[in-house]
């Protein structure tokens, strides 16, 4: 028959790219793994020899902005401010931009930093919404909070970079709290860099489980949901082998906005963030690293793990859900939008190595991998693949992703050490390999729906909310 | 087809099983680990233990130095090496405890080890010379990588070994960037004049070559650290050709001096701490430069001079066609010195630049009352709608209503009333502010104290409270 003989060639064709996915996705994480075990064990190593004291006592070193969008972040954003406001660094600012919020969050900051209101002068070098008003406390001459209509979170970093002096500022989200010597950490590559570095991103850990005392981190332990626990083995596995193999290539393309210093100047000249994308992060790394190929210009971008921030995640299913939809269709959006890269030598190893394996395997991947949970079943129950293939198929990938899981968490054990209990290591490791079980599959329906909504033209920000209880 | 099934089968399980055996021995390995490092933690915390009140006790002079050398003697070599380095990790030493630590390392041989470390493996050709061959120490150290070198470095930065100098001046030359910064860190931890020259070598390296991988922050931070008396070697720079070494050049002095500064009440570059041949150069060269970023720069050690030209080269900066040049000698004259020269550094209030606007307007703060006065009165009496908006908000930034209002009532006599008006024109002030501005025209009439009815407006603005 006819038909049956194109089921059969198509199935073919679909198990050769579940196939090619599986090698190239697999190899590439092990290639990132491989040099993230070299790249973070030096690293370690060297911050014996930082001096950060002479970091933070040098006349050389920039001062930085801290810049924090906040949209109805009322359980969170004083602790955040009050964080802010203690890391330790020469001719820190700290500006709060509310996007206007509904809830209390402006009530809340004007009663707790006794601010009052007063007129500055707002120069838009970047266009945005209508700013409001200004509210300051001579006491604490370095926390302005800005008041706006509401236009997204891109449009309040560009609020902050318009009233911004320094030369650089950092992205700092409102869940967020910051190590007390995080931003000198993050500040010393640009510092020890002989070329301009416009982008530096940090490491960020999940706060749900830690216990928070005056805007820190004072004791670092697992989240009771497991829901979060897996989170925990995520962010390991995406910061400390995925961030940090993709900068040991020089191919960054994606930090994380809830914590990166950006130059200020470089930034300005990129047009700010952009409010077409719901990833306004990696869009303005693409758009950055667009400007300096057009311009010729020699600039890098970098990430680093001991910087550390420490965020709120998600801990129902039903806000994952949100922020994994918003962030696949973010990345499919910069991805169209920035196709200029795809494949372009001049973009070194990011256009030719990062690019399209986000493509193929963060995008199109999720959708191989979803259509593989049915068609491999059916071409078995239509006699087309035999069993055994499809059981030790779906074997392997589970247990390459547990190693990849393990890896991040034997390179966290042997560098940086957070997780000192002993019962913490052991749940940590039985999470690297019971996620790919469930976990996994709820997270590969969000990112479909992600690129769902990113081909059905979707532009709206999916908000999750933060409950402040990290605690 | 089936065969080939079979195949597939047999080898994907193999594979599947291979992964399998890494992730079971990288879960033993993090669990062995984790053990080991825990008895490693407990026994550095023992040792600790242990030492530390020694330590501390010869740091600060309570325990005789002989007994504590001895005592730290007396133990394993490993621990001792780890406990010292231990504590040099755990924060710079203080000043006052530099020289006994340094002794203490000397005579252990932590020094001799360390110096034989840095001198280690070189990529540079120094380090292939013959002497170094024929050490053992340092041939034994040549087997380290750079991360044993530059953590030598540091080491004897943190105990500021003068003798290591020209160890740290041979790394300076070291192709590894990260062992270049610590030998150039610790380089200006010692402060040894000599070595400065080897600096402004590097210094030079860096802007001439794109190729060099030290940053120029680096080297910069530590020639600043440097005493403002090893300025002068800078000379050549300053007469250099290329543009971008004169502003280096000038940047440097200029953040020496801003220190010094900083730690001397009273300070001024007279000719005991500032060479003829220096003021001769920025007086007579650099304030006229090409670049206008070493014009600009000029104007901050300019503005420190002691010399009777300094005020007039200032005030030509003032006024230079540049706008970077006029904003940083708006930013120089911010000292209480040039109180006298209110009134010129008030015309910058009505600049074309905002940002020479807001520097002005900041330097008139800064200058205390005679500053104030004047920022007063041009808000008062011009008509410039960007002037008065931008000492506007340097009025509510610095929260200075009290003053304005109060200057007005004492000074000017009667115009504090269009002095909150102006106010209330320029900012958007708050309704309920507004009204209580207005009322003050009929308190003022009332035999009430006007202070009392200023003190009661402005309560109601930000404002500084101690």
């Amino acid at each position: 028959m006819e038909w049956r003989e194109f089921i059969r060639d198509g199935v073919n064709v679909f198990n050769a790219v579940v196939c090619s996915y599986f090698i190239l996705a697999n190899g590439t994480y092990t290639v990132l793994m491989l040099l993230a075990l070299r790249g973070v064990w030096v690293h370690v190593r060297r911050l014996a020899f930082q001096g950060l004291d002479e970091v933070r006592e040098s006349a050389v070193t920039p001062p930085v902005t801290i810049v924090m969008p906040a949209l109805n972040e009322q359980s969170v954003v004083v602790e955040a401010v009050r964080s802010a406001l203690k890391t330790d660094y020469p001719g820190l600012r700290v500006f709060l931009v509310d996007d206007g919020s509904t809830d209390e969050t402006l009530p809340r900051l004007v009663e707790a930093f006794q601010l009052a209101r007063v007129d500055l002068i707002y120069r838009p070098g970047i266009t945005t919404r209508t700013v409001r008003d200004f509210y300051i406390n001579p006491e604490i001459p370095n926390l302005l909070v800005i008041s706006k209509e509401n236009g997204g979170k891109s449009d309040a970093l560009n609020v902050g970079i318009n009233m911004c002096r320094t030369p650089y500022f950092c992205t700092l989200d409102a869940d967020c709290w910051l190590e007390r010597d995080a931003l000198l950490r993050l500040m010393k590559p640009i510092i020890n860099s002989p070329v301009n570095t416009v982008a530096s991103g940090g490491m960020v850990r999940i706060a749900n489980g830690c216990k928070v005392k005056d805007g820190q981190i004072v004791t670092v332990g697992l989240p009771r949901t497991s829901i979060a626990r897996f989170q925990v083995v995520e962010y390991l596995r995406t910061f400390l082998l995925g961030r940090t193999g993709w900068d040991a290539l020089r191919g960054t393309l994606i930090v994380s906005g809830a914590f990166t210093v950006f130059h200020r100047q470089s930034v300005i000249e990129a047009g700010g963030f952009s409010t077409d994308t719901v990833t306004e992060d990696i869009d303005l790394i693409a758009q950055l690293r667009r400007r300096a190929v057009r311009k010729n210009r020699k600039t890098r971008m970098v990430f680093t793990s001991d910087p550390v921030c420490w965020t709120e995640c998600p801990t129902t299913v039903a806000n994952l859900g949100r922020q994994r939809r918003r962030w696949q269709q973010g990345l499919c959006q910069t991805l169209w939008k920035n196709s200029e890269i795809f494949l372009n030598w001049r973009f070194g190893a990011v256009g030719l190595v990062t690019f399209p394996f986000q493509l193929y395997v963060e995008v199109a991947g999720a959708a191989v991998e979803f259509l593989g949970y049915f068609l491999v079943p059916i071409a078995f129950l239509c006699g087309m693949a035999p069993l055994s293939i499809f059981l030790v198929f779906i074997s392997l990938a589970w247990v390459y992703a547990g190693f990849l899981s393990v890896g991040a968490i034997l390179l966290e054990e042997l560098t940086y050490r957070r997780y000192p209990r002993y019962r913490d290591l052991m749940i940590l490791l039985l999470y690297a390999f019971i996620e790919n079980v469930g976990y996994r599959q709820v997270i590969l329906y969000y990112r479909c729906q992600g690129v769902l909504r990113f081909l059905s033209g979707a532009r709206e920000w999916e908000r999750v909310a933060h409950v402040g209880a990290s605690g | 087809m089936h065969s080939s099934a079979v195949n597939i089968t047999q080898w994907v399980s193999a594979i599947t099983l291979v992964v399998l055996t890494v992730s079971l021995l990288s879960i033993i390995a993090t669990l062995i680990g984790h053990r080991r490092r825990d008895e490693q933690l407990q026994h550095m915390n023992r040792l600790m233990g242990h030492c530390r009140p020694l330590l501390d006790g010869v740091l600060t002079g309570q325990i005789e130095y002989a007994r504590g050398r001895d005592t730290l003697r007396a133990m394993a070599a490993d621990d001792r090496t780890r406990v010292l380095e231990q504590l040099l990790l755990e924060g710079n030493p203080k000043p006052d405890q530099v020289p006994v630590l340094r002794r203490l390392c000397e005579e252990l041989g932590l020094v001799e080890i360390w110096q034989g470390q840095l001198a280690g493996p070189a990529n540079s050709s120094e380090g292939r010379d013959a002497d170094a061959r024929r050490n053992r120490a340092q041939r034994r150290a040549r087997q380290h990588s750079f991360l044993r070198q530059a953590t030598a470095a540091h080491y004897l930065g943190l105990i500021r070994h003068q003798p290591s100098w020209p160890l740290f001046v041979r790394a300076l030359s070291n192709l590894n960037p990260d062992l270049a910064a610590v030998a150039a860190r610790s380089l200006a931890a010692i402060g040894e004049p000599e070595s400065f020259p080897a600096l402004v070598d590097q210094l030079h390296s860096v802007l001439l070559d794109p190729a060099t991988s030290l940053s120029l922050r680096s080297i910069k931070a530590a020639l600043i650290s440097f005493p403002l008396e090893c300025a002068e070697m800078l000379l050549p720079s300053l007469t250099h050709a290329n543009g971008r070494i004169r502003f280096v050049a000038v940047d440097i002095i200029r953040e020496m001096v801003e220190r010094r500064a900083r730690t001397t009440p009273g300070f001024v570059l007279d000719l005991k701490t500032f060479p003829p041949q220096l003021t001769k150069i920025f007086l007579e060269r650099l304030c006229r430069d090409d670049s206008l970023d070493v014009r600009a720069r000029a104007s901050g050690v300019i503005a420190h001079m002691a010399d009777p030209r300094a005020t007039s080269a200032l005030l030509d900066l003032l006024d230079d066609a540049e706008w970077p040049v006029r904003l940083h000698a708006v930013r120089a004259l911010a000292k209480p010195r040039y109180a006298s020269e209110a009134a010129v550094i008030a015309r910058r209030l009505t600049d074309s630049r905002w940002r020479v606007r807001e520097a002005a307007a900041r330097s008139l703060v800064a200058l205390g009352s005679e500053g104030l006065h004047f920022l007063f009165r041009q808000f008062l009496v011009s008509g410039d709608k960007y002037s008065q908006e931008q000492i506007a908000e340097e009025i509510q930034r610095a929260g200075l209503l009290p003053q304005l209002l109060g200057e007005s009532l004492d000074g000017v006599g009667g115009k504090a009333i269009p002095a909150a008006e102006q106010l209330a024109l320029v900012a958007r002030i708050d309704s309920h502010i507004l009204e209580s501005l207005k009322s003050l025209g009929s308190e003022l009439g009332d035999s009430k104290s006007p202070s009392t009815a200023v003190d009661s407006v402005s309560s109601e603005f930000p404002a500084k409270r101690s």
